[in-house]
């Protein structure tokens, strides 16, 4: 069975969160996103776990569901965690993802890593334990869970972040490395970057939205595209673990330069550099002299032991594909993807094709152009075929999508200064 | 060898070295018989600033052969702030690879600083031809670029042939200063052809602050998706700075 599925979210009970994130906004953006599986986000905040304990109810499949509600999204207990540890004279700071098999684990996940740290404080909580540790706890919990590295290639929280980060995930995880079944990719990396550390090529890669807020352009903005035997949490686990029949056929991908922290760069500066250009500036931003924030280009070079174009034999497939709004918001010149303007198109579109992956993924051209015009249809088909232009995100500014079929920027550069015109 | 340059004020040379300053961290410039020159792109390439001051705008001046004169621009505006609004000064080099300014309104007060090897290449001017000229009274133009900087980074010129309108936008909302031909704030405009183009608001405001503290009017020239040139009056002397900035492209 085909399930779309984003596993990592966040509740409004995280930080710089939107207040309609609740289960009934998730699930009418689901819906229109075409999701059929989303973590809970957030489960080990106890508010959050009170909302998801009342409002879902467990079904046949394992799975949660809305109370009394038909045809419901399907909802699996997850969360992210931040672990701040010392090791190896420095301090590390991980953000981990963590899948649970049902609430009563969630809950008593929640009692072993309160004392490590406030979980009412954020649905995404810090916690004062090594990553080892994380695993163990949630092992010892249920062998059924699993635990694996959020958005790995983030500079500032993430497993083999530039800043706070390691080289490899056996130096971060230690004993329970072998315990680590899966790697986010994040926003800022997509699968080729990832297939050229060999040490990888045993984990499954997935890609979620890490969401902010329910709004179908963050919502699944990236996502997985999951083969089931069954729609319910063992083949789930199995397609997490390359077992059974059930898998993980491919992930749905932005261009990794859409992602915050792409390039190498300074924000205060406006300055981004890919990473050939970076190291040739000694890691400094030219303007003011101070420590560039490293992409997670250049990080992920600096790891790869295999030339690009490397694809490993057990390697799903991606897509490329962006959110429709943001799409239509391009297009309409609007900055605002929630603009009314990009809003009337937006509904026109989910209406005539009952949902945005069927938009953005699988609609003839065609029939795209008799609906949506021919500019929004390139554009979709630009993104298809990876000929999209989009101007790299860095150091927190996200990247930025263009017209590939736009005049002037057939006459000027993506990047461009006064060298241009002398 | 010698290079000799007095002004009756400071003013002008603090205008010139906090202009370079909002740009870059060394300067080289120039002094020839006619007079001295500057020019450097910021670190980015995205904003240049072309300085020429001739000799007659200088009480005195003296410049035997060509002169590169390499500073720290930090060091430089450190000194110059020491001067006060009547010093008369001078500036001085020769042999030694030292840099002399001298300050006097009663008594003298003598300052030297290294110059140092300059690492800038020579800097070509961009070849560019303008749509759209338009003169602005220099108070009025920073106005408009403090109010759209309230909403938006970046401001957009759309100039037709009786207005330009300024407008800034963000996620946060959006704001738009029209100016009509005949306004006070406008002295005069050409347009030859309708022009719209976006620019960095912070290198505006850098330099319309520092720059603009010497005259009372602005001269900009653009064209659509073309780099936006802006002149500034240095006082009397006759000098003039012209500042280049590249456009935004970011929106289709």
């Amino acid at each position: 069975m085909r399930v779309i599925g984003d596993f990592h979210i966040h509740s409004k009970f995280s930080r710089a969160t939107s207040p309609n994130l609740d289960l009934k906004s998730l699930s009418a953006s689901a819906k229109i996103k075409g999701l059929n599986l989303l973590g809970t986000g957030d489960i080990t905040h106890p508010k959050w776990f009170a909302e998801v304990s009342k409002e879902l109810e467990v079904d046949t499949s394992g799975f949660y569901k809305l109370k009394n509600r038909e045809n419901s999204l399907k909802f699996v207990p997850t969360t992210e965690v931040a672990t701040i540890f010392e090791k190896g004279g420095k301090s590390r700071k991980v953000h981990h993802c963590i899948i649970l098999p049902n609430l009563e684990v969630a809950e008593q996940l929640s009692d072993s890593i309160g004392n490590s740290g406030n979980l009412e404080s954020d649905g995404r909580p810090t916690l004062n334990m090594t990553a080892a540790e994380l695993v163990e706890t949630v092992k010892r919990l249920s062998d059924d869970a699993e635990v694996y590295p959020a958005h790995a290639w983030t500079p500032w929280w993430s497993v083999f972040g530039a800043n706070f980060g390691f080289d490899s995930l056996d130096e971060c995880y230690e004993d329970y490395s072998s315990k680590i079944n899966a790697l986010e990719t994040g926003l800022s990396s997509d699968p080729p970057m990832n297939w050229r550390l060999s040490s990888l090529d045993r984990l499954t890669l997935l890609s979620n939205s890490d969401c902010h807020s329910a709004y179908p352009y963050r919502l699944g903005r990236e996502a997985n595209i999951l083969e089931l035997g069954e729609f319910d949490y063992p083949s789930l686990l199995d397609a997490i673990r390359r077992k059974g029949s059930s898998r993980i056929i491919a992930t749905i991908e932005t261009k990794p330069e859409y992602g915050k922290y792409h390039w190498t760069g300074h924000r205060n500066c406006e300055v981004s550099f890919p990473a050939e250009e970076s190291r040739k500036l000694g890691g400094r931003c030219p303007k003011c002299g101070r420590k560039l924030t490293r992409g997670v280009e250049e990080r992920a070079l600096e790891l790869a032991d295999r030339e690009k174009g490397f694809k490993p034999t057990t390697a799903a497939d991606y897509v490329y594909a962006y959110p429709l709004q943001e799409l239509i918001a391009v297009v309409v010149d609007e900055q605002n993807p929630l603009s009314k303007k990009v809003q009337q198109v937006y509904d026109k579109a989910i209406a005539a094709f009952g949902n945005e992956f069927n938009i953005t993924l699988s609609a003839p051209i065609e029939a795209l152009k008799e609906v949506l015009g021919k500019e929004i249809a390139s554009l979709i088909k630009a993104v298809r075929d990876d000929t999209a232009k989009v101007i790299a995100g860095y150091d927190g500014v996200y990247g930025r999508l263009k017209m590939s079929n736009d005049e002037e920027e057939k006459r000027l550069p993506a990047k461009i200064g006064l060298d241009y015109w002398t | 060898m010698v290079f000799v340059a007095k002004t009756k004020t400071p003013n002008e040379w603090k205008i010139v070295a906090q202009t370079i300053q909002s740009l870059v961290e060394e300067a080289s410039f120039e002094g020839t018989a006619e007079g001295i020159t500057f020019r450097a792109m910021d670190p980015s390439h995205v904003a240049l600033i072309d300085l020429t001051w001739p000799n007659a705008g200088f009480e005195k001046y003296d410049c035997d052969k060509q002169h590169k004169l390499t500073v720290r621009v930090e060091d430089f505006v450190k000194l110059l702030r020491r001067a006060g609004p009547k010093d008369s000064v001078t500036i001085q080099a020769g042999d030694d690879d030292m840099l002399t300014l001298k300050f006097q309104n009663g008594y003298k007060r003598e300052f030297q600083i290294h110059l140092i090897e300059s690492t800038y290449s020579p800097t070509p001017l961009p070849k560019l031809s303008f749509d759209s000229k338009m003169v602005l009274k220099e108070s009025a133009f920073e106005e408009i670029l403090n109010d759209v900087q309230t909403i938006s980074d970046h401001i957009t010129l759309e100039a037709t042939k009786d207005k330009i309108i300024f407008t800034g936008k963000s996620d946060s909302g959006s704001a738009s200063i029209p100016i009509e031909k005949g306004n006070d704030a406008l002295e005069s405009m050409e347009v030859g052809k309708e022009s719209k183009a976006t620019y960095s608001l912070q290198y505006l405001l850098n330099i319309v602050k520092a720059a603009g503290g010497a005259t009372e009017k602005v001269v900009c020239e653009y064209s659509s998706k073309m780099p936006l040139k802006m002149e500034f009056a240095l006082g009397e002397t006759g000098g003039r700075i012209n500042f280049y900035l590249a456009p935004r492209i970011e929106e289709k």
